[in-house]
Formats: C-alpha cells, structure tokens, sequence
C-alpha cells in the first residue's frame, strides 16, 4: 500500500526531505523483525481486521509479491517511513496522520514483532532521531531521556555519578524509554530497582489524536519530579505490566528513575569477543554468589529470605539448558559440550549479586547471605569463582544483558512461552509446568534441546513478586519450527491459564489469536472480569481515528 | 559471487541494532557510543549493517529493486567494517560486510553507477590509479631517495606505496620518511616507482570486483620475480587489500605482508631504530578500519551448514568469524608510547570499534559532505580526549582529516606515526 | 417506591439514615469546603449492596459519595457537594486474609489501621504507615488517598502499599484489578498459591486510576497491600539543627544509600503537636525544640539484627560527621527517640494531633524537588508572616518513593469556633498555596478550595481525566462536583 502523493509531500514538509522514505527496500528494513517469521499469509486475518482504508491509501503495484511465508522475516511493510527531531515534528505527523485516516506506529531502537506496523498502509515512525540525554538529577534521582537513549549509555553516563537504572534483559541496545512506556521492563536489577512500570516520574506524551499530554507534575509546569495527578494518576492508561507497544501514541520524553549504585563509576573491560570478555578488575563493596539447593522448595526458602532482609541487589536465575547454550562460543562448541555442561550445573539454583555502600554494608551482607545459605542447605557453586564465569555473570547483572543475542546466534530466534509473573507460591509450580511442556516439543525434534530449562527470571521489589520467561530457541527460517513455537506457545500459555497461574505475555495471545483473526484480549478478558471492555473504551477515548497502531494493543471493535 | 551465496546467511538479522554502537560493555559516554557513521548521519535503518542486509535480502527476493535513493544508500557507507565486528560478536552466521559488497557488485552489474565511481575507474583501467593521475608520474615521489628498483634487482622487501601516497604532495614526506627509516635500520628495499599499480581494493569495494582481479594478478607475478619475503606497505587500505581482500577472491600473496608500523615496532624494539630526541606532545592514536579489523588476514570458507539439537546452526567445517580480533592495533601504539615525552590518550572508539576517518568504500570520491561529517565527528572525540595531535597510519585518513579541518578550522594536528619516529630519531 | 425504601431494601433500614443528626454530621468537615447535606447515609455490608446501590444511583440519577474512613474528615472529599446518598463502608471491616510468606494482607474498606497492625503483628508483619494517621482513619481510605507512608525505603511506588482491589465502577460493574482479575476466583487463585499480589492489569493499571479519584471513578470494596516484616530489633534516632537544609542532606543520603527504616523531618510545631497532649503542652515542648528534627530508626530483621543496626549506625555516623550533625538515641528536649518511635507505629491517640493544637487543621501539602523544598517552605512562611494567620506553622517533610520527590506538608491549626481564626487560616491556605504552585510545587492531591486553582494549571490532564471518567463514571453519579468532574 502506498500513501497518495499528496499525503507525502506534506509529511515531507514536515521533517524534510532526508527524513522520509517510501523506497521499498527502505520500508522492508521496517517490515523485517524477528518474530514475523512466526506467521504467514494464513495468518492475516488479524491484520486485515486492524486495516481500515483511506482515501489517501492507494494499492502498491506489486503489494501481492509481499505477502511472505511462514520463515520469513519480512512483515508488514509500512507505507512510508518518517523520522522526526522533534515533539513538535512528532505532534504535526499524528495530526496529519489523523485527518488523512493513515494509521501510524512509533518505535525506538525497534526490535521485535511488536515494533513493525501491524497493519497495511501504517506509517512507521522512527524516533531515532531523538536522542538526548536532557538532564540527569542527581539530587532526585532521575534522567530525562528521549526516545533513543539506550540503556547502556544511560548507565554508561549514570554509573559515573553513582546512580544505576534498570537495564534490561534484551540488552543495554533497547530503548529505555520505550521499556519504561510501552513494553515490559524485566530485567536483572528488578529486584532491587523494580520492574520499569514503576520506573518513571514525568512523562511527555503525544496522544493517538495528537494532543500533547504531560503526565504528573510535568502538565503543571512544575517539573519532572512525579508522574501522579492530579488527581487520579493518568500512568493507569499509559501503561499496566506491558504498555500498549505503539497502540496510544507516542512517547516524547520520560524522566526515568534512577537508584543509587555502590560499586564504581565506570567497569572496564577487555576482549571484546563476548565469550573472553573480563572485566578488568572486580569491584570492591560488591559480591557474586551462585548457592544451590536440593530442591525448589530450599532454593525458594532462600530466595525469600533474602529478599525479606534486603540481602542483595539483584538475584536472578537461570535454567541450565539456557547457561548451557550462552557458555561456550561458537554454535558447534556449544553443541558439542552443552549436555555436559548443562548437567554440571545444578538444578535448584540461583545468581546473588551485592553490591554495597560501604565496607561495612558488604560485610553484614555477605555474612547474612551465607548464613542463609547455611541455614537452607545453599552451597556455593564452585563454577562463580573462575575468573572468566564470574567475570561473565558480574557484567551480565551489573550491566545488563549483551547476553541476549546468544539466543539469536545458537538458532536464528527465540521465543519465550511461558513468561509470567508470579509469586512465591507460583512461582515454581510453573516451572515445572513449563520444563514439562517444553520437553515435549523438544522430543519432537522441533525447537532446541535446551532440556526444557531454558528460562530465566528475576526478583522484584526484593522478593515480593517474580518473572520469568523460557527463552526457547527455534530454527527461524524453518516453517515447521515455526508452527511448533505458536503450538508451543498455545499450549503452554493455555495450560497457565488452566492452572489458574497468572496470565502471560499478552502479546504470546496476540500471535496465537491473530491467525483466527481474534484479538488476544478478547480471549483473555473472560477469563479476567472483562478487562476488555475497559481497555477498549480507553482505546476509543483516546484514540477516535485508530490512528494509533491498535494490533498490539487493542482493536477498537470486539473480534 | 552473488547475493544468491547468502540466500542462507540473509535470514538471521534478528535486527538487534548492535551494529549501530560499539560493543554495549565498552560504552563509556552516550556521546561516543556509536560506531556507524552512516546510520549515525542518515538515521533510516537502511543505512545501518542491518538495514543493508535486509535491503539486499529484500532485493535477492525481488521484493524491491535498486533505486536511485536506494544506490544512494548504498554508498553513503565507508564499508568500514564496524557493523561486521559488532554483528559477529554474537552472530556467527550472518556476514554483513560481503552481503554489503555483493550489493554494490550488483548495483554495477544492473549498470547503476555512480558517475564519481566510474570516474575513478576510468582512472584506473587506464592510468592504474583511482585518483586522476598519470601513471608516469607514479614514482615522483621517490625522486632523489636512490632506493632499488624491484623491476630491476631483486629485494628482501617489497615496498608498496599505494596510489594516495605516491600521488598527494603533501602526504609523500610520510612515505619518504618510511623509506628511510627502514633503510637507515639495514632493510634491503625495493620499489616498483613508476610500475607500481594500484591494489585494487577500493574497485571492489564500490563494487568493481574485476578490477581488482587483474590487480590481485598483477601482484603476485611482481612478488614473485622480486624474490622479496617480505612485501610492506604504508598504506591501510593496501595493507587491508593484500590481507583481507585477496585472499578474499582465492588470491592470497604468498609473502608476508606488513604494515610499515609493524615493521617499525619490530625494529624499535630489537635495537635497530633508536627514539632518543623527546617528541613533548600529548596524541592520540586513530586506528585506520583497514589497519585494524579490517586488517586482519581473511580466512576463505566454504562449507555446508547443518541443523543439530533439535534448532542450533553450526557450520561444517567451522567457519571463522572475523571479529577484527587479528588486526593491527598495538604496534603503533608501542611505537607512540617508546617516543619519548610523548603521551598518549586513547579515545573512547578504538581498535575493533574505531570511528572511521570517513574517507573509505568510496565515500570520499562521491559523497564528499559525508566524508567531512564522518571525520569532524572523530576530530571531535580526538579533542575530547585533550589531545594536541590526532595521530594516524593510513593516507586516506590523514588526506580526509587534513581536508576536513582545512574547511572547517585547524583545531587539531595531524601526523603519521611515521612522522613520530621520525621526528624522535632526531 | 421512594429513595429511602428502595435503599432500605438493598441494606437494610438499620443501616439507611434520614435523620437529620446523621445527615449533619456528614454534611460538612473540617476543610473550608462549604457544607452541604446529603438525602441520606448508607452502609453497605457487602460488595453487592455496593454494586445495587450504584446501578440505582445510574438509574435515578443520584450523587453517591463513599467514605470509608470515620470522623473528623479534613479534606472536603466526603462533602456531599451535590447532595445525594453517602455510602459509608464503615461496616465493611473484615480482614479477608494475611499471608505472612507472601507479605499481604487483604481487607475491606472499614478496616483502619490500629486494628490492622495489630493483626499483622501476630504474623510478624507490619503495613508502612502513614504519620499517625488519626484512629478512624481507614487504610484503604488513606491509600487510595496515596497518603505516603514513613518508611522510605519500602516506598516503592507513590500507590503503595496498594495492590489489588475489588472496585464497583461507577457503571455499576464490579472489576478485579491487577492480577486479582483472574483467571479464577479469589478462592480458586488462593487454592493454588496465588495472593492477589501484582497490581498490574496487563496495559492499563486500573488501580491507579481508583487511587487519587476521590471516589469519583467508583468504590473500592476490598484491596490487598504489601506488608513488610516485623524487625527484630529497632533503634530510632533524632538529629536536630536549626537549618532545615542540613538534615534535609542527611535525608537525601539515608534514603539514597537505603540506611534506616522510618524516616521524616518535622518542624518543633510538628513535632510538639506529634507529642504533646494539650495546647500548652504543644506549646511547652515546641518552645524547648530546636527548630527541626529529622527521626530516623534502624532496624534489624531476622538475619543478624544487631550487626545490621550496627553497620547502619557507623555508616551513618560517618554521614554526619562530615555534615556537622550529631544523632541521638537520648531526648532532644525532652522528646525521646523511643517515644516518637512508639507514636509513629500506632494510628494517633484522640484527638487527632493535628487538631490537637487548637481543634481545626488545615492541611496544605505538596510534592517538591530535594532542592526546592527550602524555598517552598520559605514561601509559605513568609505568607504566613504577610497574612493575619498567628499561630506556629507546623511543617512536615517526607522523603517519597525512595527518594525519588518529597511529601511537602504545613498544617495550619485554627479554632473552628472562632471565625476570625478560622478565616485567616484561609486566607493563608489560599494564599501559600498560589504562591507556592507558581513556584512549582506540584499540588498531586487536589482537595476541596484548591482543586479549581490545581486542574487550572493543566487543562490536557483534565481534558484526558473527563476521558476517563466517562469510561468508568458515564454517568457521573460518583463523588460529582469533586475533582474537575
């Protein structure tokens, strides 16, 4: 689908020339995400509902050759690309969006199959033009950040002055911005920084109908420093455990909060191959423990012990079939020493990382922890004190994943049925629903023998509640792989919900639903008071026009 | 070759973006954290390695087509090589760099050429050289050096100059000065002055892959009749064409190749070259894409690739994976650090990760502007560091820093680590 | 049949009220909020009542005003403006569950907060309260109010300790929010492990919508909040100087590092009112205060107490050496460590200690930036000073959301019997709080005179906030003529 001519020429009033694109093979860089490999053109039914037509859509010529098969990548592919510099650039493209009837979809550093447009005929608005670190507030603890500040420059710049942010499981290449607004936020520091729905004060927002909001004391002229008010907090529709990843328009500006860090301004490395990379020198006031136990039940005693005297700063886990595969550095090493690695690894365990303030702080910590340990039969996995496994683990969890893209490397993609977020009564029984689940597709031969434990969690709020997700990885270009993940997916979600766990990722409901041309909330909302209803009328307040990309979000008709 | 030999490899961008920035665990300040110029410049993904590779796929598929913005895109990238070490840091199947090339190769088979391009071919095919000049004038520079002839007598070393240096005036005291400090340490040298030709390497990277063919063969026959073991270069770009394109198209030298710095460093440290004057500058040191990850030897593969585990790729026989690991990075480094008084400070963006200059893949032939833009932003970060001097080892680097500061103020010198040595040879 | 019968037949004559006593008392409060009489006072016992009672009010077309917490009320938001029904959910006051491994409890409207930590104590937890909240005061009431509590540390989110709720929406459909949705009962999700314990709806957080809303989105008929354990040991601490900045510094570095648990500064007025029983009592103790005191208390839990009491003390004192401040266990004229301790744990002894002073209190508060909280409390002062207002100004600051802004409060006692007191405490109200706002103190909780000035500063939020409302209130039957609705 192509925008008509006269729609074009007055984005490219907008943002210039250098600014825009419609060239084809420009647009398939932003139809290309991983993920889209998952559905083919059976599945459009869901696309072909969120399409409305406009009189400023005309059909592309050859729109029929670009309807891919199931393994490949290519996605929708937007009718034209545009990126602003600015709110104001942001602002008159929503508006113009919304008198010409064209849909648009924002995104960051955009990765994913939720950052694409979901429908035909959708602009894509890439933000990567704004990109500035505005201020960082020491004093109260928070950086104001547009939308392409990563994470790792954000903490690259915050470390320096003693102040951390959560980074994120996916990688310190994600936009911050885009986690704390529109996504999800688990990462491996959420047990003492919390998950990025609570991670943000003042917000700068242009709504789907292109009216400029500015949450908390942002709108009162009075600064950055709360989200909340007045009055009841307009956070509440921005955004709940996920944001509406692009479907409630655009986020300009956040001030994200910051947490104190213990440990030294800057980390320095070397090697910059990841499977050598060291960190150069260990830092003082901070600390690595990998304890395991003999059962779930001692691991999770632990757990919450920990977390119930505010031991630790972050305390993550990870499934052995998943420390199998990242260890080890190319494909054919890890293939040929995984098994044996991953039954090296014990089975009931976890990652504690301290990091302190003061000596003294580390001292009490450490003694704290490891009578913890004593006390629930904990023992220190040996593997953490070799230079290159601590040094892997200490960047991972201080820094943030890099990590992340063995799981691209190992077989194109991943997955991760089962994701959800859980409590300490849950918590295990789902993991051992999922091992149980995974492994049967495993034995098909159809997803990566990651022994069913490819997961990985993490603490919230020192132990209050949980996330985890399997990372399962698949062969990304193979169809049949690809319809064992959504199968996957399906089952191992439907049998969460079964179980009465919590819910997972809405957005697994999306790729299972939208084949049948349903949206995934109106699966889910029976099964949970009808939380539709509300989150479609919100929808239809705030987004007349469905300007607002609604895919990942919510359709604005019950399907 | 063709874009159809990585029918396979073009699946698995998961668009991570990595290729935008220097390795995540070395990012220091948001300011110095990218490692593309042009993505960095231009913004659209397509003018990321990842875009690249999604556009060549989308291309291959017959999705799209090469258009005129598109060819623009194409080539507003110095092919530096960033983007192939930061995707290969945890992709270990896709090959950006060659899928980049295959598309420029393309461009010029479907006769979508630039004209400032086919300019510096026309150059070529008929005075072996890229920039405009005759081929007579070739050995210009080494009048009144009184070095052999290579055409004439056999050498232990093979002296190439490279075409930026036997031709800019202003650059060719760096190479004299290279000569001589080789000879003055007992090297037996030669050169092939006026017969030198060309390497070829920036033909194939604007996509004229014949070229260098001929160049590639053209070399060898010389290497061969020079009896030389060693051949040495002062140019990157050459330095990178002998190690990474040659061997890249089956025609690897059977000699070893270095750069002069490399040779340099050897001779300092082994007492053949002594730094005794003390050289009082604070410097720091930009590593050349061709000196560096791109100088590291090119290790053909062909192979087959199997699916184990259930999902997991691996490559049968292993493919290597360059990473830039192999590039030549402390040499120069040790040579700047033996001058004495000098100090050196290291930007942010170095080694596997430095900024291009701006001036490779034919970026400084046809998009000028870009080129500037590229190398103002690794003057900026030169400075960053409290430098006087931004010290380099490639003549395309230095002629693009040289330019860019000329037109836009002289804010900080430039000098060839050969320069240094000189200099603290007294 | 008639209002009162139809309300009758949904709860019950005993707890309908018509008689004008009744109606009277929740007629009006302490704010300056003028009165007004509702038609009648209800109390539901149960979230269908609730429900019933909405969908006639959609029907009819009748203002509802809930309250949960009892008298004095003080901010104007229980005020019947439009007159109508007050549904008062006192009689709702069960304890649903506490969960000591999952650190929850789950209670009604009705329930405050002496008897709820009393509860949780048995279970060796604790709910983060807010500073002596008076006896009446409900705790769901106060955190739907996002009243902050005194532990910042534990202050993870502005909406804690909230969680999950059960609300009645003003449509008269009853909403689960957060995972408490399902799938599953209450019942079901307990059988199998689950506490109702992330308040997070899958996009949209319904739950902080409901808090700051005044009742104008709907009704809240029970809620789960995060709880804490109990320590094991405690050692509270006061530091005082005549300079606010020096301890608001100290604060800064407590709650950034994460040292102490309780933790607020008050002003001698403040705390003299926190302590002392009668008017000259207050006026004794404050006269013999210095002129702020910041308390903090450090605790010790399960693992090692004493060594956790102890590295935080050593930490702390090497703090305020470089600060110049001395901390102590001791008195500071005559004010025990100990005692404020005991206080800050239990709701406030009758009367309320804000009243204590002259029996009316006028709350002005805000939420400030570290460093404007000086100016702002130079602001109100030297409106206080300009004005006819006479009495001490008593001043509270309380570090928020780990750290991340301040609670910035100055209660202004007045005698409600007298006119001339009463309005120039007005007049002060009014005044402070202009200058302040267009200082850029950020008003979050507009409460009766001030909402009109606080929604006028931000005319997006109330055009979305009117949005809301007619999702979960269309036909504005809740709390009408509260907020900007």
């Amino acid at each position: 689908m192509k925008l008509k001519s006269e729609v074009y020429q007055m984005l490219k009033s907008i943002v210039g020339d250098e600014n825009i694109s419609q060239d084809p093979a420009v647009l398939d860089c932003y139809a290309w995400q991983f993920g889209c490999e998952l559905a083919g053109p059976e599945d459009g039914a869901y696309a072909a509902k969120a399409f409305t037509p406009s009189d400023y859509l005309e059909d592309g010529e050859e729109d029929d050759k670009l309807v891919s098969p199931r393994g490949s990548r290519f996605g929708i592919r937007p009718a034209a690309v545009i990126l602003p510099e600015s709110t104001e650039e942001v602002q008159t493209i929503v508006k113009t969006c919304n008198r010409y009837g064209i849909k648009f979809k924002a995104h960051s550093t955009g990765w994913g199959p939720w950052s694409g447009p979901g429908t035909m005929g959708m602009i894509q608005i890439d933000l990567r033009r704004m990109n500035r670190i505005l201020e960082i507030n020491e004093e109260d603890m928070y950086a104001v950040i547009e939308p392409y500040v990563v994470w790792s420059t954000l903490q690259a710049e915050t470390m320096k002055r003693g102040l951390n942010c959560v980074t994120i499981g996916a990688g310190g290449n994600c936009s911050a911005l885009a986690s704390i607004t529109s996504f999800n936020g688990i990462g491996y520091n959420n047990y003492s920084m919390g998950l990025n729905e609570r991670n943000v004060l003042g917000v700068e927002w242009v709504l789907p109908d292109g009216e400029i909001l500015r949450l908390g004391s942002l709108g009162s002229g009075a600064g950055w420093i709360s989200g909340d008010g007045p009055g009841p907090s307009l956070r509440g529709v921005m955004r709940g455990e996920y944001g509406a990843a692009g479907g409630l328009g655009v986020f300009t500006k956040i001030a994200a909060k910051l947490y104190q860090w213990g440990g030294p301004p800057e980390m320095p490395v070397e090697n910059i191959d990841p499977a050598a990379t060291l960190l150069k020198e260990f830092p003082d006031n901070c600390a690595l423990y990998y304890p395991f136990f003999e059962s779930a039940e001692q691991r999770d005693k632990a757990l919450w012990m920990l977390g119930e005297n505010q031991i630790g700063y972050s305390a993550s886990f990870m499934g052995r079939g998943l420390l199998a595969w990242g260890l080890g550095g190319t494909n054919r090493e890890a293939s040929d020493t995984v098994e044996t690695v991953a039954k090296n690894f014990p089975e009931f365990a976890f990652i504690l990382v301290i990091v302190c303030n003061s000596p003294r702080e580390l001292e009490y910590q450490k003694k704290a922890a490891e009578k913890i340990f004593a006390e629930t039969g904990g023992q220190n996995f040996a593997i953490i004190e070799t230079p290159e496994i601590r040094s892997m683990v200490a960047l991972l969890l201080f820094k943030g994943g890099n990590k992340i893209n063995i799981v691209f490397q190992r077989s194109g993609a991943f997955f991760d049925p089962g994701l959800f977020t859980g409590s300490r009564r849950t918590f295990t029984a789902a993991e051992k629903l999922s091992i149980d689940v995974i492994n049967k597709y495993v034995e098909k031969g159809l997803v990566v023998d990651d022994f069913g434990e490819g997961s990985w969690g993490s603490l919230f709020d020192y132990g209050h509640l949980t996330a985890c997700e399997n990372e399962t990885m698949y062969r990304s270009n193979d169809p049949e792989a690809c319809e064992a993940v959504l199968e996957l997916l399906e089952d191992l979600d439907g049998q969460m919900t079964k179980n009465l766990y919590r819910l997972g990722h809405i957005l697994h409901q999306q790729l299972t639903d939208g084949p049948k041309g349903k949206c995934g909330h109106d699966t889910m909302g029976p099964l949970c008071d009808n939380y539709q209803v509300w989150q479609r009328k919100i929808k239809r307040a705030f987004d007349p026009n469905t300007a607002s990309d609604p895919t990942m979000y919510i359709l604005p008709e019950e399907t | 070759m063709a874009l159809a030999d990585y029918e396979f490899e073009m699946n698995f961008c998961s668009r991570c973006s990595h290729c935008k920035w220097i390795p995540l665990l070395f990012i220091k300040t948001h300011r110095f954290a990218n490692v593309c110029p042009a993505i960095e410049r231009y913004n659209l993904h397509a003018y990321s390695g990842s875009g690249r590779v999604i556009a060549a796929h989308s291309i291959y598929q017959g999705r799209s087509e090469i258009t005129d913005e598109l060819l623009d895109i194409i080539y507003r990238c110095q092919l530096d090589g960033a983007c192939n070490v930061m995707c290969h840091l945890s992709n270990e199947i896709l090959e950006p760099l060659d899928i980049m090339r295959e598309l420029r190769t393309q461009a010029v088979e479907e006769g979508k050429l630039l004209p400032e391009h086919t300019i510096a071919i026309d150059s070529l095919r008929k005075e072996d050289n890229v920039l405009g000049e005759k081929k007579a004038d070739r050995g210009n520079w080494a009048e009144g050096l009184d070095v052999k002839d290579i055409n004439q007598e056999q050498a232990e070393v093979f002296f190439h100059a490279g075409c930026r240096y036997s031709y800019n005036q202003d650059l060719q005291d760096i190479v004299k000065a290279g000569v001589n400090l080789l000879r003055q340490a007992g090297v037996d040298i030669g050169i092939a002055g006026k017969e030198e030709a060309c390497c070829g390497g920036r033909a194939f990277d604007i996509g004229y892959r014949g070229e260098m063919e001929k160049y590639a063969d053209d070399f060898i026959s010389r290497i061969k009749a020079s009896g030389a073991t060693t051949l040495v270069t002062s140019c990157s770009d050459c330095y990178s064409t002998f190690k990474h394109l040659y061997p890249m198209i089956d025609k690897k030298l059977d000699i070893e190749i270095l750069h002069i710095t490399e040779y340099l460093d050897q001779l300092i440290k082994e007492g053949k070259i002594e730094l005794k004057k003390e050289v009082p500058l604070r410097v720091t040191y930009h590593d050349p894409c061709h000196l560096g990850r791109l100088g590291e030897e090119y290790e053909p593969w062909s192979g087959e690739w199997k699916t184990v585990h259930g999902g997991v790729i691996i490559s049968d026989p292993q493919k290597p994976v360059h990473k830039g690991l192999g590039g030549v990075y402390e040499p120069p480094r040790d040579i700047l650090k033996s001058i004495p008084g000098l100090e050196l400070l290291e930007m942010e963006r170095n080694r596997e990760f430095s900024w291009c200059c701006g001036a490779g893949g034919g970026v400084l032939e046809a998009f000028e502007d870009f080129a500037q833009w590229t190398a103002l932003e690794r003057i900026e970060e030169a400075r960053s560091t409290g430098a006087q001097a931004l010290v380099t080892a490639c003549p395309w680097c230095e002629r693009n820093f040289k330019d860019t500061l000329a037109e836009n103020g002289n804010t900080i010198k430039i000098f060839d680590v050969v320069e240094l040595v000189q200099e603290a040879t007294g | 049949m008639s209002l009162k019968e139809i309300l009758e037949g949904i709860v019950g004559a005993d707890n309908t009220f018509g008689d004008p006593e009744t109606l009277d008392e929740y007629s009006k409060d302490l704010s300056f909020f003028p009165a007004r009489k509702p038609a009648y006072v209800v109390r539901p016992g149960n979230a269908g009542e609730v429900q019933e009672i909405i969908k006639l009010a959609n029907r009819d077309r009748v203002p509802l005003i809930p309250v949960s917490s009892g008298p004095p009320h003080m901010r104007g938001d229980t005020v019947p403006t439009m007159g109508g029904v007050v549904v008062d959910l006192g009689r709702m006051n069960e304890m649903r569950m506490i969960d000591r491994p999952d650190r929850v409890v789950m209670v009604e409207p009705g329930v405050r907060f002496g008897e709820l930590q009393k509860a949780l104590g048995k279970e060796g937890l604790r709910l983060p309260m807010p500073l002596c909240p008076r006896g009446t005061k409900s705790a769901i009431g106060s955190c739907l109010e996002r009243e902050p509590h005194i532990i910042p540390k534990y202050h993870l989110d502005v909406s804690e300790p909230l969680l999950c709720t059960q609300v009645v929406f003003g449509t008269g459909d009853i909403f689960r929010t957060g995972e408490a949705a399902g799938p599953g009962s209450i019942e079901e999700q307990w059988e199998m492990g689950r506490r109702q314990k992330s308040p997070m709806g899958f996009q949209t957080d319904i739950y902080r919508i409901i808090q700051g809303s005044q009742g104008t989105m709907g009704i809240v008929t029970w809620a789960t909040l995060r709880c804490e354990v109990l320590p094991r040991l405690e050692k509270p601490f006061l530091v005082s100087s005549h300079r606010i900045e020096n301890l608001l510094d100290l604060a800064y570095r407590l709650v950034r590092l994460k040292l102490g648990d309780e933790l607020f500064i008050l002003n001698n007025q403040a705390l003299a009112c926190l302590i002392g029983e009668t008017p000259e009592d207050i006026d004794r103790i404050r006269e013999s205060l210095p002129r702020w005191i910041l308390f903090y208390c450090l605790a010790g839990y399960d693992i090692f107490p004493q060594e956790k009491v102890n590295y935080q003390e050593k930490d702390i004192s090497d703090i305020t050496k470089i600060l110049g401040l001395t901390p102590t266990t001791e008195a500071v004229a005559g004010v025990g460590a100990e005692a404020l301790l005991e206080v800050t744990k239990r709701p406030s002894k009758d009367p309320y200690w804000k009243l204590r002073y002259k029996g009316g209190c006028q709350e002005l508060f805000f939420i400030s930036s570290l460093r404007n909280i000086t100016s702002y409390i130079d602001t109100a002062y030297e409106a206080a000073a300009r004005s006819e207002y006479a009495s001490p100004v008593a001043t509270y600051v309380q570090p928020i959301n780990q750290g991340h802004g301040y609670h910035v409060e100055f209660d202004l006692a007045y005698d409600p019997e007298k006119e001339a007191g009463r309005r120039h405490a007005e007049e002060l109200y009014l005044c402070a709080a202009e200058a302040l706002m267009s200082k850029g103190a950020f008003f979050s909780r507009p409460y009766d005179l001030l909402t009109e000035m606080i929604f006028n500063r931000d005319g997006q939020s109330l055009a979305a906030l009117k949005k809301v409302k007619d999702i979960f209130d269309p036909n504005h039957v809740m709390n009408p003529g509260k907020l900007c609705f």
